[in-house]
């Protein structure tokens, strides 16, 4: 490479950043316009420069704000933990004051609301004082101190300590402007320990003894708490919405609709968060449980705390709210959902699946939005409303390049679902966050379509759990589990699971054998994968599909082909082969980075995928449990004819010197470490 | 700028000094206004998508927690770049002493799925990754360059040429001089060059 004498790489790199006192500057702009050299090294920097400004920004999650502010404010109360009294004495107190047994046949519910639902609303009273009003019915407040119960009549400012119930067929409503405002249901009884004061710090405190209460929280609610304390659970809003039950078994349940809630049984330790569309329940004397899936019994009852607007408006008129993008929460838009399959007039229910699509892409995770664009195919697939759901679909997903788009008015819906059968594809819909007390979890799901030979598709739906142990960093996967079904049918025709292992810090899976069910039982195939190591260098791996009986169907294969100076291969090439031998896929190239997870493949001279499959580690047992004797003698490497072409690459491979490899394989320990 | 805007706009040392006097409100504009190009560094800085968010949320708690030490004579924006550059450099350190190849999360993002062998046997042409991911080649090659380079090149090369940073400003993040950065930032272009020009 030619190099410019007069002018330095360090002084272009600052001429092109504006960065040289104006002298320099000036004479190496000079100097530019007359050296070719330097005019290249300048194009070749800025090249780079643009390189890099073109790097995209990150997409940061729907809920990392609400992640990081509920972060903060366990920051801030471990901060204050430590001049306060602590959680778990607090918790006791409360149990003693108000630890009345509850009435067996009720169930005390709580509903918590965002701000977007309560924000709009004409609120009733000024600054941060709470106040008390009966809606209907008779409503009565025993002050603190006092032993009398008084009916109230008027709106009343509520002090903390004071207690208040409802007789049957009553409702009262609690209000701190623009924090919260809650209805009291019917045969319920409310204690607030402490109330909204001007200094977000403080936490707003009740228990809720028996009964209802749904309240939505404002838009000066963010940054504060809300603790609701139930007989054997504490629930906590970080500005959320989440409905906590003491159910007559003596176990409070959390469910959550809208964000993250952390919930704790009596003893801080075990708290656990639990996020959007999940539950979980605490026992009396017990830890939270793994959060689940909430159950429709749960989304109804979301859907009940608020029932005037499914309740009071047809088909019709939430078509026309939901159009004057009027906010419905997911747990309405759900029932509505199931009231739209038996309308009659199914323009209107399609124009309602579609508009629930719409909406669902902003409330809902990709995959469950997706999900109800396939209930529109399945329930009206001819109607010109769900052509409309499909082509927002296949938009979403990119099935088809943009110039290849095709309008509803040329293909009716019937083929847009020909269409998507063709084209096949699409995944990686979205991912949620389980967190219980060890390990932690997290769920990618994806939905997706595939297409057998003889043409038929099929819409699997995956799920693959990562998990980390406490303490790490790093979700690894553990497993995986494929649903596939027959959009037509809606059978399941077949299941796939897999179970990964890790031996202790490593990162090498021990076990990777793969089985692949029908559901009532019959084997289809199995993938049995070796790893190879010469001493500790690793020298490839193999995957070998068998069919029921162990007859061979294909065999993948890796060989590495260069290692850098720490022994971690850097290229290696791969053949995938049927069990005639026949080529089916050739990656010619490779380029691994070793413990950043990256390659780059070609296949057929083209990119081909990001691949980061080759583990390579290190733990002593790891490579007794990976590869073996017996394994070795079963193996035949695609792509050679016979063992002793392998060995003779694999020396080639390593410079024709004398390999572990092939010491071990003459003592008749292949593979194993010593 | 309008002077009604500016008035609305308080400055970052005025933020600062309110979420000093223990104003949270204050310290959550400044998270707004930063957050998202300190997940962006962070990102690029570690190449992983699901770590960046992660230490986004520690770089923000350690501000918080580190409020009483910030001194106004240095910019706030300078301040908090300085806490991520560090977290991102631990996190680095951290990844370095136990690496971890993950068998199926492909590199990239999460959200682009897991792919595996009998994907590739199922699928038709239009889904094979080659299709799909053929435009995303020359980002991969500079994300494989900027993975290759030490911390030290990296930082420089992001703040200076990805986040717009001066070469004073970035000499105050990382408190080296004005010509230190000139020079890690030429070093860094032309590693970077070569890597790419290698692939």
């Amino acid at each position: 490479m030619k190099k410019c004498l007069k002018c330095s790489e360090k002084e272009l790199s600052a001429y092109l950043d504006n960065q040289l006192v104006s002298n320099v500057y000036d004479r190496v702009d000079a100097h530019l316009q007359a050296c070719e050299v330097c005019q290249d090294s300048l194009a070749e920097l800025k090249e780079v420069q643009d390189q890099i400004q073109s790097l995209p920004t990150m997409e940061l999650s729907q809920d990392f704000d609400v992640s990081f502010k509920s972060a903060l404010l366990l920051a801030e109360q471990e901060k204050k933990a430590a001049q306060k009294v602590p959680y778990k004495e607090s918790f006791s107190s409360a149990k003693i004051i108000f630890g009345l047994p509850m009435p067996l046949q009720v169930a005390a519910v709580v509903v918590l609301g965002l701000a977007f639902i309560f924000g709009g609303k004409q609120t009733l009273f000024p600054s941060t004082a709470t106040y008390l009003g009966a809606l209907k019915g008779d409503v009565e407040i025993k002050r603190q101190g006092a032993s009398e119960w008084k009916t109230v009549s008027k709106t009343i400012r509520l002090r903390a300590g004071d207690a208040v119930r409802t007789a049957k067929n009553s409702q009262a409503v609690i209000e701190s402007k623009d924090i919260y405002q809650a209805k009291l249901f019917e045969q319920s009884e409310w204690i607030p320990f402490s109330l909204a004061s001007n200094n977000k710090n403080d936490s707003i405190e009740f228990r809720l003894r028996k009964g209802n209460l749904f309240v939505e929280t404002g838009d000066r609610f963010p940054g504060r708490e809300m603790n609701v304390i139930g007989p054997s659970g504490k629930a906590t809003v970080v500005g959320t919405t989440f409905m906590v039950r003491a159910l007559p078994n003596g176990l409070t349940t959390l469910s959550v609709e809208e964000g993250k809630v952390r919930f704790a049984g009596k003893k801080k330790e075990n708290e656990t968060w639990v996020s959007r569309f999940e539950s979980s329940k605490v026992a009396p004397s017990g830890n939270p449980k793994l959060s689940q899936p909430l159950s429709e019994e749960e989304f109804l009852l979301f859907s009940k705390a608020k029932p005037e607007m499914l309740e009071n408006a047809t088909n019709a008129d939430l078509v026309n709210m939901v159009e004057d993008k009027r906010k419905m929460s997911s747990s309405d838009l759900r029932v509505w959902q199931n009231r739209l399959l038996k309308e009659s007039d199914i323009e209107l229910a399609s124009y309602g699946f579609y508009l629930i699509g719409e909406v669902q892409e902003e409330m809902m995770a990709p995959a469950e939005a997706l999900q109800q664009y396939v209930s529109v195919l399945s329930h009206f697939p001819n109607s010109v409303e769900s052509s409309w759901a499909f082509e927002f679909l296949r938009d979403k997903l990119e099935l088809v390049p943009k110039d290849r788009h095709v309008t509803r008015q040329e293909m009716p819906a019937t083929k847009y679902g020909a269409m998507l059968k063709k084209v096949g594809t699409a995944d990686s819909l979205t991912s949620g966050f389980l967190k219980g007390l060890e390990p932690q979890r997290k769920f990618l799901s994806s939905e997706f379509w595939v297409k057998s030979e003889d043409g038929t598709s099929y819409l699997v739906n995956r799920a693959i759990t990562f998990e980390r142990q406490l303490g790490e960093k790093q979700f690894r996967p553990v497993g995986y589990l494929d649903s596939v079904k027959d959009p037509k049918t809606k059978q399941l025709l077949l299941r796939i699971g897999k179970l990964f292992s890790y031996k202790g810090d490593s990162n090498l899976l021990s076990e990777m054998n793969t089985a692949v069910f029908h559901p009532k039982g019959k084997l289809i195939y199995t993938i049995e994968r070796d790893l190879y190591y010469s001493g500790k260098k690793p020298i490839g791996y193999q995957e070998v599909y068998k069919g029921p009986g162990g007859a061979k169907l294909a065999v993948l294969s890796r060989q590495v082909q260069n290692w850098n100076r720490s022994g971690q291969p850097i290229r290696y090439q791969e053949a995938l082969k049927n069990n005639q031998g026949k080529a089916l896929l050739t990656r010619k190239r490779s380029n691994i980075r070793y413990g950043q997870n990256e390659a780059v493949i070609d296949y057929e001279d083209e990119l081909v995928d990001v691949e980061n499959r080759l583990a390579f580690e290190r733990g002593r047992d790891q490579l007794k449990v990976a590869v073996g004797e017996q394994r070795l003698s079963q193996s035949d490497l695609s792509g050679f004819d016979s063992m002793d072409e392998v060995m003779r690459t694999l020396k080639k491979m390593q410079g024709g010197r004398p390999s572990r490899f092939e010491s071990d394989m003459e003592s008749g320990t292949p593979f194993s470490r010593k | 700028m309008d002077p009604k805007t500016a008035e609305a706009e308080p400055t970052d040392a005025q933020l600062m000094e309110q979420a000093q006097a223990g104003d949270i409100g204050a310290f959550e504009q400044l998270f707004d206004r930063y957050k998202q190009r300190i997940a962006n560094f962070v990102y690029q800085f570690l190449g992983k998508h699901h770590l960046a968010e992660d230490v986004t949320q520690l770089v923000f708690i350690k501000v918080y927690q580190k409020l009483d030490k910030y001194k106004p004579s240095g910019k706030v924006s300078s301040w908090i770049y300085r806490i991520a550059a560090n977290q991102a450099k631990d996190e680095l350190r951290k990844l370095k002493r136990r690496p971890t190849v993950s068998l199926n999360a492909p590199v990239g993002s999460e959200e682009e799925g897991v792919r595996e062998l009998g994907d590739f046997l199922l699928m038709d042409e239009t889904t094979r990754p080659d299709y799909l991911l053929r435009e995303k080649e020359l980002l991969l090659q500079i994300k494989k360059g900027l993975s290759e380079m030490k911390p030290k090149y990296r930082e420089v090369i992001l703040l200076c040429d990805y986040q717009g940073m001066s070469y004073e400003e970035a000499a105050e993040v990382l408190q080296i001089t004005k010509t230190n950065v000139s020079a890690i930032l030429c070093r860094a272009r032309k590693k970077l060059q070569k890597s790419m020009s290698k692939t």
